[in-house]
């Protein structure tokens, strides 16, 4: 609303609707404006307030003598109503909270001990999953070793003693033939280490021609299998380029045994 | 008779001595205005009741910059009693025309020694009263008043400011010759002390 001057505001009849609390809020909120910025205004609020006291007082019957007692007695009723009712309130109000209190800490416990068990459920799932691996592992191995056992003390397995040729004199090899299992392992006894990017590569002579028998690692001296290739003449072992090759390169022979008696 | 700042102080520290003061001076307004509301002693009384527990409860909200405890109370008094009004279904019930029915009943049934129109008052026009009275002390809207007496809601307006502007001016007078008296009672005591005393020492 535009700021109206005071002569308006007087004739409004603003001032009177604010005293006789007809006004709406906005309305009290400009009285109270130009009240507290015009103090003869203020004064005219308080004489309006002060002649319809009067006038009520005017209107003045006494009321029943009982009534005061009446009243003071409803004052203390409802003192004691609120203290007493405030009172249990909080009592039942304790008891209520302790029992959430309580239920809400079992809850915890409930979920904690819970997730406790998840975890420790999972934990040893795992642990479970890893022993049963590491047990089939073993029981492979076991199997594995169990196989070269017996093929080692099997009668028709033969020694094959591989010895080093000039270009390595002092490599040694030895390899088990075992024609009627048709198996073939190698146990490294003495070899130089490959020069980088080289590996060892043993081949079978049948009959002139260089059959490939695999690749092995020539710093292992546990046995190592190889193919058995039938009618073997002779073994021989080269260096070859990483991952081997197809034909041998006699150049790099390293050692060699005849597979013969 | 206690001033407004004890009794306020009394009552915002919930000492019992307030609500007594408050009785003692301002309970036959109250209940004039209550009997003039409801118009039965039985039902005056409940409002009566009523208001000075809610002036108990509620007078931490009381603020003295809004106006006078009489004034806040006062006010208190006045919305019960129309509540009650409203809740025994004499205004706004819709069934026979509300507020025809409780003027009417205002102007007839009211014991003589009820209306009050005594004192001061006597000065001011039926015309400006009739508006004060059915707002101040009934909670009419000026749109209610303009219904109950056919008037225009202008009218309503400048009765109101005019009436309420009269009704200052006749208890300023009042004051003003009230004071003149006093001043002249004190002047013709003093004049007679200083008589005396003149008297004793010649």
């Amino acid at each position: 609303m535009d700021k109206m001057d005071k002569k308006t505001f007087l004739e409004s009849g603003l001032l009177e609707q604010y005293v006789l609390r007809i006004a709406t809020p906005e309305e009290e909120a400009i009285v109270e404006e130009f009240a507290s910025n015009h103090p003869d205004i203020a004064a005219q609020v308080k004489e309006l307030q002060t002649a319809l006291e009067l006038y009520a007082k005017e209107q003045s019957v006494p009321p029943p003598n009982s009534l005061k007692g009446q009243i003071m007695s409803e004052i203390t009723k409802f003192n004691q109503k609120s203290t007493s009712g405030s009172r249990g309130f909080n009592f039942s109000h304790g008891i209520l909270l302790a029992i959430c209190l309580g239920l809400g800490l079992a809850a915890f416990v409930a979920f904690r001990s819970q997730k406790m068990l998840k975890n420790e459920n999972a934990n040893l799932h795992a642990a479970y999953n890893l022993l049963e691996e590491n047990c089939l592992e073993q029981q492979d191995q076991a199997k594995a070793i169990a196989a070269q056992l017996e093929m080692l003390r099997a009668p028709e397995t033969r020694h094959i003693d591989l010895s080093g040729t000039p270009n390595a004199p002092e490599a040694q090899v030895r390899v088990y033939w075992n024609q009627a299992s048709e198996k073939g392992m190698l146990q490294v006894q003495n070899l130089p280490i490959p020069p980088k990017g080289k590996t060892y590569q043993i081949w079978a002579d049948v009959e002139g021609e260089m059959i490939d028998a695999g690749i092995f690692d020539g710093t292992n001296s546990e046995l190592q299998p190889i193919a058995f290739i039938s009618n073997a003449e002779s073994l021989n072992i080269t260096l070859e380029p990483e991952g081997g090759s197809k034909h041998p390169t006699v150049a790099l022979l390293q050692a060699n045994g005849l597979v013969g008696s | 008779m206690h001033d407004e700042k004890t009794i306020i102080n009394w009552l915002k520290s919930s000492d019992k001595r307030g609500i007594e003061a408050l009785y003692d001076q301002y309970s036959p307004a109250f209940y004039g205005v209550a009997l003039r509301i409801v118009q039965t002693d039985a039902v005056a009384q409940d409002v009566m009741q009523e208001t000075f527990v809610k002036i108990w409860k509620a007078v931490h909200t009381y603020d003295p910059i809004k106006g006078s405890l009489f004034t806040w109370t006062l006010n208190i008094l006045r919305n019960t009693a129309i509540d009650k009004l409203r809740s025994a279904g004499f205004r706004k019930a819709g069934v026979i025309d509300p507020l025809e029915n409780f003027v009417d009943k205002g102007k007839e049934s009211i014991k003589p020694e009820h209306i009050g129109v005594r004192g001061h008052v006597e000065n001011l026009d039926e015309k400006f009263r009739s508006v004060i009275d059915l707002v101040y002390f009934q909670g009419y809207t000026q749109r209610e008043v303009q219904k109950e007496l056919q008037i225009p809601l202008g009218t309503v307006k400048s009765r109101l400011r005019i009436g309420l502007q009269k009704l200052k001016y006749i208890f300023e007078a009042s004051c003003i010759s009230l004071g003149i008296m006093f001043f002249m009672l004190g002047y013709t005591q003093s004049k007679v002390v200083w008589g005396f005393i003149v008297s004793q020492t010649l």
